[in-house]
């Protein structure tokens, strides 16, 4: 499998955001080693799904710059694996596990046509996500985890070297929910995963990073964060995490009124 | 029924109108199943009530300027294909909301196209059947270009098949996997239109949409996979639309609104069927 030159998948240098002014990222900037499982965490309206937006390319940064799997986000697009929080889902909607699965290369053939390749794909991508079997099964009649699978299936038949998941586990009973974060790190012997989450308690379980997104980001490896306070730390992420350097607390408003390194304007957020 | 019958082989009027029944249901089966998946049986009634300025508008040029070349067939598939790559436009990305701007072509065509046939010399009996169908009237040539324009739309869906699945499945999921969504929209519009076009003729402008949906909706509530849902919507179609003209012929009811009627019961009976099956399977 291709992976970047130098094992960094995601590079997102001095991004900062605004929509009509009103800045949702501020000075964004953090790095993501290939094969690593990292949890997006942070308040509603943080900037999380903005952030995915960007590394997705159908929103560009109004300063710094993104490289993803040594391109831009636009040109690697067809390399990232989207899964969306729920697909907007019609309980009828006509089509079968194989058929959703094939989805993933259905820009790959002319006219979208599959040929024996693509069958071979999809076979091997739900057997990865332990739906081996389910071909024929009609979409509609799925669990809410075992259509996420299907999704995730259909990432991965697409050759997605990174996933990109918003609320993988927002529809799924507790008890499938475990098992699907266990696939998710089985996963990563091969691919990048990147997951928005609300469920810190799994999260501290099975990802190797958490990145706190609110307005401004930190990432951080897994074994440096305090556990303990991770509740109080969803309020208001930055405030309550350990960083490398010892046990420092970080001053939210310092780095929400840090210069733009981008821009260099050093005006106050939102002016810029 | 009977003496449907005996005319069937006497009069060649009924005989055109068997075949148009065909093969508008061909065109309504393939086409409105993936109306009803994407749930956009309001963009198919945008289309069919302006095609009324086609029509209008094709006759005025006929009668009052002598364009004696330009049917309302004609005048039909461009005025349809006029507004779906103007619906298909204006409905992207959301920057209008989708139900106002059908309203808007809704009634807007629809009203143009009262204005040409008030303006267009001679009696004004056109515009009940443009309403509501006259396809006892059909005739070899017409027979000819629905069956051009059924050709057209079962070559474009079957190359297009997995592209349009993908897309009715999720937009953005198959945007984000390279599929050029703005060009595969774009002609799904104009199949919208084509198809609605091939209706007007058998049902009427008030009634085409019927046609396209209730045999596909019926379908999609028997079958659990897209091609299927084609193949027994076209079934279905045909179905109504033959026994539709043969049930309203003794008595002289209109065939159109007769066929629409069956199709509304049949997909009744795929309702009830839909849920008995689903409760036996529960119990």
């Amino acid at each position: 499998m291709p992976m970047a030159k130098n094992g960094t998948v995601i590079e997102v240098r001095d991004v900062c955001f605004a929509y009509n002014g009103q800045e949702v990222l501020h000075n964004v900037s953090f790095q993501i080693a290939a094969q690593a499982l990292v949890a997006v965490v942070g308040p509603n309206g943080g900037g999380k799904t903005t952030l995915l937006k960007l590394l997705l390319g159908e929103l560009s940064p109004r300063y710094g710059s993104i490289r993803i799997l040594d391109g831009t986000p636009e040109g690697v697009r067809t390399r990232i694996g989207y899964v969306p929080q729920a697909v907007p889902f019609d309980p009828r909607f006509p089509v079968s596990v194989r058929e959703a699965v094939l989805m993933g290369r259905v820009a790959k053939n002319r006219f979208g046509r599959y040929g024996r390749a693509d069958h071979e794909a999809a076979r091997g991508a739900l057997e990865r996500v332990g739906l081996g079997g389910f071909e024929k099964r009609a979409f509609a009649e799925l669990s809410g985890g075992e259509r996420q699978r299907v999704l995730i299936a259909q990432a991965l038949a697409g050759g997605s070297e990174l996933l990109l998941l918003d609320e993988p586990v927002a529809n799924v009973d507790p008890e499938h929910t475990s098992l699907l974060y266990e696939m998710f790190k089985a996963l990563t012997a091969e691919v990048t995963v990147m997951m928005v989450s609300h469920n810190l308690s799994v999260v501290t379980g099975h990802a190797t990073h958490v990145l706190c997104i609110n307005r401004t980001a930190g990432l951080h490896a897994i074994g440096d964060v305090a556990s303990a306070t991770f509740n109080e730390a969803f309020g208001g992420c930055l405030t309550a995490i350990r960083h490398d350097a010892g046990c420092h607390v970080m001053d939210p408003t310092a780095a929400l009124h840090a210069p733009h390194q981008g821009c260099g304007c050093g005006k106050e957020p939102g002016s810029c | 029924m009977l003496s449907f019958f005996q005319d069937l082989l006497a009069y060649p009027f009924l005989r055109n109108a068997v075949l148009a029944a065909v093969l508008a249901s061909v065109a309504a089966g393939l086409t409105g199943s993936l109306v009803v998946v994407r749930r956009s049986t309001y963009l198919a009634g945008a289309v069919s009530h302006s095609v009324l300025a086609g029509l209008g508008l094709a006759r005025l040029l006929q009668r009052r300027f002598g364009f004696d070349g330009l049917t309302p067939m004609m005048g039909a598939v461009l005025v349809a294909a006029a507004v779906a790559v103007l619906l298909a436009r204006l409905t992207r990305r959301g920057e209008h909301r989708t139900d106002t701007v059908l309203s808007a072509v809704w009634t807007g065509g629809m009203a143009l196209g009262v204005l040409f046939v008030a303006a267009t010399p001679g009696y004004q009996d056109d515009l009940m059947s443009y309403l509501f169908g006259s396809i006892l009237l059909v005739s070899g040539e017409d027979l000819a270009w629905m069956a051009a324009m059924d050709g057209l739309i079962l070559g474009v869906i079957a190359l297009c098949y997995n592209r349009f699945l993908a897309i009715a499945f999720n937009e953005e999921l198959a945007r984000l996997r390279g599929v050029n969504t703005a060009l595969y929209e774009l002609v799904y519009h104009l199949l919208t239109a084509l198809t609605v076009v091939l209706l007007v003729r058998v049902a009427g402008i008030v009634l085409a949409v019927a046609l396209l949906t209730l045999p596909a909706a019926a379908a999609g509530l028997l079958t659990r996979r897209l091609d299927r849902m084609m193949a027994v919507a076209v079934g279905l179609g045909i179905g109504v639309s033959l026994l539709g003209l043969a049930v309203s012929y003794g008595p002289g009811w209109p065939p159109g609104a007769t066929i629409v009627e069956l199709a509304v019961v049949v997909y009744l009976l795929a309702s009830g069927f839909h849920r008995w099956r689903r409760g036996a399977s529960h119990a």
